[in-house]
């Protein structure tokens, strides 16, 4: 009994200890010292960032945060007004703080300077005109596939052969349900070849009007991607696997996906799961035309107090030289254009049996038409996605559940 | 019972209680107090302003629009709160319920004294609780998965059918339930047994001196006198269990399965906060309104369980 | 004769129970010892695998798993130290003394555990704001100070284990209200704070969203803050690394539930009588 009570006396010393030595040192700017803070997660920017910035900017000093769920963060800060950093890289929601761009700086003389590809420089434009981001990584789409398999098949397994092969999406069915047949997949889900369908003719559910978003969810050109995927989710001719599950996973590492229509991020989960097939897989351009999707961006912060320096860093972020290192240590895929060109970046790639794939990929980058995200493109579009999901599973009629889906989306 | 040999009421208590000025019980009082305190601090002031953010639409970032009581006219003509709340019950029920009866049961198994290895047995039933939720996701789709799942893999190779888990409604809900069994089964196994180490072994003794069998122990003096712990458990647990997130939320990837049919009370709430994948535009004015919802649930419950675990014990003494 | 055929009889029920909790975590183990291809293969690995140390070794690259297991390890003991210690002596009090209004407050205590407190992040967030704890440790150790739950729980227990008449004779000798704590108090509850405490050990450990929100500099990241950033935008593409990541975070959990787990188990009986 002595014994618990001693316990408990130590920890409680412990534990006044420790908090009496817990509180942080805030140390704020005594001097006129050009200070920056940068938040980002950490995977997408380079691995030594910190070294990168103080050897570019020597004179100012430069405190990087690798924030993880970075948009849920600047979010918080951005309602508390507090504690806010001076440039921030977020990911895919760029969109929903469009609507609150004032707090943002003006990257528009920045954008002009730089190197990106058009589509990804006009992600970053708010409603009415502010380029509030500039891209500093994106997605530009292929078709991965495996050589080996297509060739079993009967179908050429050089990636310009195959790209003529398959230049339309009905060759692109042709194919699918012939691996079905045989018991392999050629697409892991049915609502990614939706996706690629709708950003390749630059639609995401809204249009720009009068500097106003009008909804467009009923539109021919969702209605026909959406019967085109949902039949082979019907058909069950998609592996039915999303990327980024253990699923997915399960289906490539057991070699049951032999191509899949995807963003070029989507390489690096390839890479692991398919590790003993390396050699094997290729990148071609995807059937239909060339697809590109928003990946990270730059941006500054109008509360920063620095906002010239701000800036500069945010251009330097979103261009060449950083991203060339972004995509050597991490496969961050580049929007500068300038990296596209560089041979240490663009070079061939084992794993891809010596493909350039950066190079074959960064004419989809370039050439795809740029697509205006609305504040509520991603919620829509998880809504089709999920509903195809569910023709997947259930095997329900895609033209009933288009119409169905209709009747929440078509009028938000 | 007989069995019961500590006097519950305090007569002398509350004599004194009317004598003496509530100054004098300033001890008390600053026992309690920093509850008291730190809730109205860190409570009050939040409280206030969900009263007030329920009767807006906001999307956390942009302008706030009031809306009146529009919200929670939403909430009851959606038919949103309302399929949340069945399939809550659904879980609350398969989930919740089971545990609670199936830790009992092991407690009182594993608090025997005879028992050999009875901490080996402790250790891996809370081997689930610390096990982080993110490999526990990784591990129940990677066994539930349709085709490429390890239980669907097993039934093959006995020549059943592979079961549709995890893209049917009612498959899904059963991975969920059987995810919140497998996770809190240890954790309310330490609770019981915390509870029945207050029991003198000698009442056992005496019990089985007098020839009676583990279950008329197990009914006469081991419920009995943790009866303070089940009530404790039955009240939070159904909070918790009226409160159930976190598995539907990882099996399903932040989706919430077949037709939303894991989408419990708490997943709608976090859903139009944001925090889930998002498959509607994020409102905290509903989701401020779904609060008060589940709120008004859990308080009926409260009711309704004081009244049931007070009959209860009635008759148990 | 019957006793033994009778344990025989429990193995038969516990060991396979036991075997199917214990799964998961096994093979958390294998995944942290394999490949991302391995872990996925069919049939899955089912044995650990020698990739353990690679997988440790780029886990340590990426993140700076020390710095936040030690940032983890101080938030967590003292946070856990003051809950307990509040939810210890309230619960004590609420359970064996009597004072006005005591059930009235008591039951306002149960009814806060049903408010809506998710959406009550962002005002909370600006009440951190204004008193200037952003960047501190303090949100995370403040309000969580006094939990509902654990002084309902000690409540509970220490209306199960603490006797009336020890608390009456310490009064008539002149002990004073804490000795009372201290002498009865304690002792009686100890099996329901050696629970309480590992439950809220770990439920502290595992907090992601405060630390998140209140916490800029990295270098006073938490653990699970720290591991988040092993993800990309997208998901995780390293398996075995979160693997690695999480099994040593579990290792602090483990090691107090074995530690504790006598003192959750022990009588209390036999000492309280003595006092």
């Amino acid at each position: 009994m002595k014994r618990f009570q001693s316990l408990v006396l130590g920890a409680a010393l412990l534990a006044t200890s420790a908090l009496a030595g817990c509180g942080s040192n805030n140390t704020a700017a005594t001097s006129q010292d050009t200070t920056l803070t940068v938040w980002a997660r950490g995977n997408s920017v380079p691995n030594d960032v910190e070294t990168i910035l103080a050897k570019k900017f020597p004179e100012w000093t430069i405190k990087f945060q690798n924030i993880p769920d970075v948009e849920d963060k600047l979010r918080a800060a951005l309602r508390s007004k507090s504690g806010l950093p001076d440039v921030v890289i977020m990911g895919g929601s760029l969109p929903s703080f469009f609507q609150v761009s004032d707090q943002f700086l003006d990257l528009s003389a920045e954008a002009k300077a730089s190197d990106a590809t058009a589509a990804s420089l006009k992600a970053g434009v708010t409603l009415d005109g502010k380029q509030m981001a500039l891209p500093t990584d994106i997605g530009p789409w292929g078709l991965f596939y495996r050589a080996d398999a297509f060739e079993a098949l009967g179908y050429p397994s050089d990636p310009e052969q195959v790209a003529a092969k398959l230049d339309s999406w009905e060759a692109y069915s042709k194919l699918a349900e012939a691996a079905a047949a045989s018991g392999k997949h050629a697409c892991d889900t049915a609502a990614q070849v939706y996706q690629a369908r709708l950003a390749q003719k630059g639609y995401a559910y809204v249009q720009l009007k009068d500097g106003k978003e009008v909804n467009i969810a009923d539109s021919p050109i969702s209605r026909d991607a959406f019967l085109y995927a949902g039949k082979l989710a019907k058909d069950k001719t998609c592996a039915n696997v999303k990327p980024y599950t253990p699923e997915w996973n399960a289906a490539t590492t057991q070699e049951n996906l032999i191509a899949f229509v995807g963003p070029a991020w989507e390489d690096g989960i390839l890479k692991k799961a398919a590790e003993k097939q390396s050699g094997a897989w290729r990148v071609a351009t995807v059937p239909g035309g060339p697809v590109a999707t928003a990946g990270s961006f730059v941006t500054g912060l109008a509360a920063s107090k620095f906002p010239d320096a701000a800036r500069q860093l945010a251009a330097y972020m979103g261009g060449s030289e950083f991203q060339k290192a972004g995509y050597l240590d991490k496969g961050l895929f580049p929007s500068s254009k300038g990296v596209f060109a560089d041979p240490e970046a663009a070079k061939p790639v084992p794993f891809y049996n010596g493909q350039d794939t950066l190079g074959m990929l960064a004419k989809s980058a370039t050439d795809a038409p740029s697509v205006y995200q609305g504040s509520n493109s991603t919620v829509v579009s998880t809504q089709f996605f999920v509903a195809m999901t569910d023709i997947a599973n259930t095997g329900a009629d895609p033209a009933t559940v288009y119409q169905d889906l209709l009747k929440t989306t078509a009028s938000k | 019972m007989t069995l019961m040999t500590r006097p519950r009421t305090r007569p002398s208590a509350r004599q004194t209680l009317k004598q003496r000025s509530v100054w004098t019980y300033w001890r008390e009082y600053l026992a309690i107090s920093p509850f008291f305190i730190l809730f109205a601090v860190f409570g009050l002031f939040p409280l206030v302003y969900a009263l007030y953010l329920s009767t807006v639409s906001w999307d956390g970032l942009g302008k706030m629009t009031p809306v009146g009581f529009d919200q929670f006219i939403r909430l009851f003509t959606s038919g949103e709160f309302q399929s949340a709340l069945s399939n809550t019950v659904v879980i609350f029920l398969t989930a919740q319920v089971p545990v609670v009866v199936a830790a009992l049961g092991a407690a009182a198994l594993l608090s025997s004294r005879r028992l050999a290895a009875k901490g080996l047995y402790q250790t891996l039933f809370f081997l689930p609780q610390v096990t982080s939720i993110v490999a526990v996701a990784i591990v129940f789709q990677s066994l539930f998965s349709n085709e490429y799942g390890i239980i669907n893999s097993g039934l093959q190779a006995v020549g059943l059918d592979k079961v549709p888990w995890l893209s049917t409604e009612w498959g899904t809900r059963l991975v969920v339930s059987i995810m919140i069994f497998w996770r809190s089964f240890g954790y309310f196994v330490v609770i019981f047994l915390s509870g029945m180490s207050s029991i003198p072994p000698s009442l056992y003794e005496a019990a089985r001196l007098d020839g009676a069998g583990s279950l008329r122990i197990f009914r006469s003096i081991t419920i009995p006198m943790i009866w303070p712990t089940i009530l404790f458990v039955a009240v939070t647990g159904t909070i918790s269990g009226f409160q159930i997130f976190t598995e539907p939320q990882v099996l399903t990837n932040g989706l919430g399965g077949p037709n939303d049919s894991v989408v419990t009370m708490m997943f709608l709430q976090v859903r139009y906060m944001g925090g889930t994948t998002q498959t509607v535009p994020t409102d905290l004015g509903f989701a401020t309104a779904i609060g008060w919802g589940i709120f008004a649930v859990l308080i009926l419950l409260a009711a309704i369980n004081a009244r049931v675990m007070g009959k209860r014990r009635k008759e148990a003494s | 004769m019957k006793q033994g055929r009778l344990a025989w009889l429990k193995h038969l029920v516990l060991l396979p129970l036991a075997g199917l909790f214990a799964f998961p975590f096994y093979w958390l183990l294998v995944m942290s010892t394999g490949r991302t291809s391995d872990i996925f293969g069919s049939p899955p690995r089912l044995i650990p695998g020698t990739e353990f140390f690679a997988n440790l070794g780029r886990l340590l690259e990426s993140v700076n798993f020390l710095q936040a297991f030690a940032n983890s390890a101080v938030v967590s003991i003292s946070a856990t130290l003051l809950t307990v210690a509040v939810a210890a002596l309230s619960g004590f009090v609420f359970a064996t003394f009597r004072f006005p209004g005591r059930n009235w407050l008591f039951g306002i205590l149960l009814a806060t555990m049903t408010l809506p407190t998710g959406v009550m992040l962002v005002p909370t967030l600006q009440i951190y704001v204004d008193l200037g704890w952003i960047n501190t440790y303090l949100p995370l150790l403040v309000p969580g100070a006094a939990s509902a739950f654990g002084i309902f729980w000690m409540r509970q227990a220490a209306r199960e284990s603490v006797q009336y008449e020890v608390i009456e004779a310490a009064r008539v000798d002149g002990a004073s209200f804490l000795r009372v704590f201290w002498h009865v108090g304690l002792p009686a509850l100890r099996p329901a704070i050696a629970g309480f405490t590992v439950f809220q050990f770990m439920w502290n450990w595992n907090e992601y969203l405060w630390p998140l929100l209140v916490l800029n500099d990295s270098n006073l990241y938490t653990l699970p803050v720290a591991l988040q950033q092993l993800n990309g935008s997208y998901g995780t593409s390293d398996y075995p690394v979160v693997m690695v990541a999480t099994l040593l975070a579990t290792i602090p959990l483990i090691v107090l539930f074995l530690l504790f787990r006598r003192q959750v188990m022990s009588s209390v009986n036999s000492g309280a009588v003595k006092g």
